[in-house]
C-alpha cells in the first residue's frame, strides 16, 4: 500500500483504500499518534489535517507513509456488538412498505427480517453523530434507490435504508433515505460528556421494541 | 457584571474556540468565523484569543452595559457609538452602568466581535462555549442570541487601557482576495475559469457555505466520487457548476469534487464574506501557503501568544 496520493491546502493529505475495515483500523493508528489535527475516514479514503506549524509539508508525508506503511492488524473493531432498540412501528417507519415490498417480506415482518441482520459503520459526517452503516453481508440484499424527493424533516434517530447500505439521522433535519424505523437512545447528546454515542467501525445490531 | 442585548441584530452568537478533532464523527469546527477579529477583539480586554466572545454580522447591534465594564469590539466595525458619541473600534472601550453601545451596520467586511473582559460565561445546561446552531450546541442555548438576553460575564476588576498597534489594525473592504492551493480533484477544472474573473458571494451564504456566483465553469473530466473528508475553505463543484466555498459550520464529508482548497492563512478572511463581496482567487504553492501560514501565525502571537487558525 502506498499513500498519500493527493494534497488539500497545504494542510492536508490524502489516501485511497477500498477496505473500509482497514480503512478503520489505519484512522485509529493515526488518531493514537497524536501528530494529526483531524484524522476522517470517507468511504473509500483516509484524510488528515495537519498543522503546519509543527511539520513541514515534507515531514508531514513522511509521517503518513510511516504510518501508512505499518501492518494494521484488522481484528473484530471494538470488540463487541453494539444491540440499539429502535421502533419499526409505522408512525417511524414512512417507507416501511416500499422496503418490506422490495426485501420481499410483509410489513409487519420487516422488523423481524431487520433484528437478523448485522452492521458497521463505516464512516461518520453529515451531521454530528450520524452514522453511515454497512451490513455484514451486502450482496445478499436488494438495492434501493433514495427519494426522488428528500424530506424537509426527518427525526433525530431514523434509520435510512438502502439495501446493503443504511443509516442512522442523528439530528431531526432534511433527509433523502428511505426511513424504515427509528433508533430511541439520542446518537448526539448535546449535554454528555461524551456527545458521541456511535464511532466508525463500531459493530451494530437493531433490536425491534 | 452583565450586558444586555437591546437590539440582537441578524446573526449574533456566542463563539469561543472551535470544537477541533471530531469531524470523524461528524463534528464541524464551529466557533468563529473570522478567529483574528475574535482574537484581536479580545486582545483589547486583555482577554486570551479565544475567550469566549459575541459574533455579530450584517445588521446594527445595540448592547446596554448593567455594570461597569470593559470590552472590545473589533472586526467589520471600524467604528462604535457609545450613547451617540463615535469612538474608533482599535481601542479598549469602558462602558458605565447605563451606558449603550451601538455597532453600526458593516460597511465593509461582515462580522464583528464584542468581547467582554473576562469572557461572557456560557449560558444554559451546556458545556460547550461555541454555537453550533444545527444541533442546537454551546452558547446562548444553541441559538441565535434573542432581544433581551442577559450575558454574564466573570470580570473582577477593569482592564487597562488598549490600542490595536498600526500593523494589527483590519480593514475590510467589499473586494477580497483569497489565494487557493490544490485539492484532490482540481485537475479536473480548467483552473483559468476560476482564476481569471471575480467571483460574487450570491445570496446562499451562511456559516455553512458560500455560493461563488459568476460565470458557470466546466470541468474537463469528471466521475463518481466516493464521499470524503471536506474542510473549512474547501471549494466543492457542485452540478450546477457554481462552486461553493464550505464555511466554518460546513459538514465533514462530502460527494463533490473538491476543485481548490483555500490557504489556511486566508480561511479567516471566509467569515468576513457577504452576499455581494467581490472575491478573486489567486493560486500560490503549498510551500508559499505554509510560509505565509506560519509569518501571519507569528505576527498575530506577539500580541496575543495563543492565538490558532485552522
Amino acid at each position: 500500500m502506498s499513500g498519500p496520493e493527493k494534497f488539500i491546502g497545504e494542510d492536508i493529505l490524502v489516501a485511497r483504500c477500498t477496505d473500509s475495515k482497514l480503512l478503520t483500523a489505519k484512522a485509529e493508528y493515526f488518531r493514537q499518534s497524536g501528530l494529526w489535527e483531524e484524522v476522517v475516514q470517507g468511504i473509500a479514503d483516509l484524510t488528515v489535517k495537519y498543522d503546519p506549524l509543527n511539520m513541514s509539508d515534507a515531514e508531514a508525508e513522511a509521517q503518513f507513509h510511516h504510518a501508512w506503511d505499518v501492518p494494521t492488524f484488522v481484528g473484530a473493531p471494538s470488540g463487541e456488538v453494539m444491540v440499539l432498540e429502535a421502533s419499526f412501528g409505522e408512525q417511524d417507519a414512512p417507507d416501511r412498505d416500499v422496503v418490506a415490498d422490495r426485501i420481499g417480506v410483509n410489513a409487519d415482518g420487516l422488523a423481524a427480517w431487520i433484528a437478523q441482520r448485522g452492521y458497521r459503520i463505516s464512516m461518520m459526517g453529515f451531521q454530528p453523530g450520524f452514522a453511515y452503516l454497512e451490513d455484514n453481508e451486502p450482496d445478499q440484499v436488494p438495492t434501493l434507490a433514495r427519494l426522488d424527493t428528500p424530506r424537509q424533516r426527518v427525526a433525530a434517530g431514523s434509520i435510512g435504508f438502502l439495501g446493503g447500505r443504511a443509516c442512522i439521522y442523528a439530528l431531526d433535519g432534511p433527509g433523502g433515505w428511505p426511513i424504515i424505523g427509528r433508533v430511541h437512545e439520542p446518537l448526539f447528546r448535546r449535554d454528555h460528556a461524551e456527545p458521541f454515542l456511535l464511532k466508525p467501525g463500531q459493530m451494530l445490531r437493531f433490536l425491534p421494541t | 457584571m452583565t450586558l444586555e442585548v437591546i437590539e440582537p441584530g441578524l446573526l449574533t452568537l456566542v463563539q469561543a474556540a472551535p470544537y477541533r478533532g471530531a469531524r470523524h464523527l461528524g463534528m464541524p469546527l464551529a466557533g468563529a468565523a473570522d478567529p483574528l477579529a475574535m482574537a484581536l477583539a479580545n486582545w483589547l480586554t486583555g482577554n486570551a484569543a479565544e475567550a469566549t466572545a459575541l459574533e455579530t454580522a450584517y445588521a446594527p447591534v445595540v448592547l446596554k452595559a448593567h455594570s461597569d465594564i470593559a470590552v472590545g469590539i473589533y472586526g467589520a466595525a471600524i467604528e462604535v457609538e457609545i450613547n451617540i458619541a463615535a469612538f474608533s473600534a482599535a481601542q479598549t472601550h469602558f462602558l458605565r452602568r447605563g451606558d449603550i453601545v451601538r455597532i453600526p451596520p458593516p460597511v465593509g467586511g461582515c462580522r464583528t466581535y464584542i468581547a467582554v473582559q473576562g469572557g461572557i460565561s456560557p449560558h444554559g445546561v451546556l458545556k460547550a462555549t461555541s454555537t453550533y446552531t444545527p444541533a442546537r450546541l454551546g452558547g446562548y442555548d444553541g441559538t441565535i442570541v434573542p432581544k433581551g438576553a442577559v450575558l454574564e460575564t466573570s470580570a473582577q476588576q477593569l482592564a487597562e487601557q488598549r490600542s490595536l498597534p498600526a500593523g494589527y489594525q483590519l480593514c475590510y473592504g467589499r473586494d477580497f482576495r483569497l489565494r487557493i492551493a490544490p485539492a484532490p480533484e482540481s485537475a479536473w477544472l480548467d483552473m483559468d475559469g476560476l482564476l481569471d474573473e471575480d467571483r460574487v458571494i450570491g445570496r446562499r451564504a451562511d456559516r455553512i457555505g458560500l455560493e461563488l456566483e459568476g460565470t458557470p465553469l466546466k470541468l474537463l473530466h469528471n466521475e463518481h466520487i466516493d464521499s470524503g473528508a471536506v474542510f473549512p475553505g474547501t471549494i466543492q463543484f457542485p452540478p450546477s457548476g457554481i462552486p461553493f466555498l464550505l464555511g466554518p459550520d460546513a459538514q465533514t464529508t462530502g460527494g463533490y469534487p473538491r476543485i481548490a482548497h483555500v490557504i489556511r492563512a486566508d480561511r479567516h478572511l471566509i467569515g468576513q464574506l457577504r452576499p455581494g463581496a467581490r472575491v478573486r482567487f489567486q493560486r500560490v504553492e503549498p510551500a508559499e501557503a505554509q510560509r505565509l501560514y506560519r509569518s501571519k501565525i507569528a505576527l498575530i502571537r506577539q500580541l496575543q501568544p495563543d492565538f490558532r487558525l485552522d
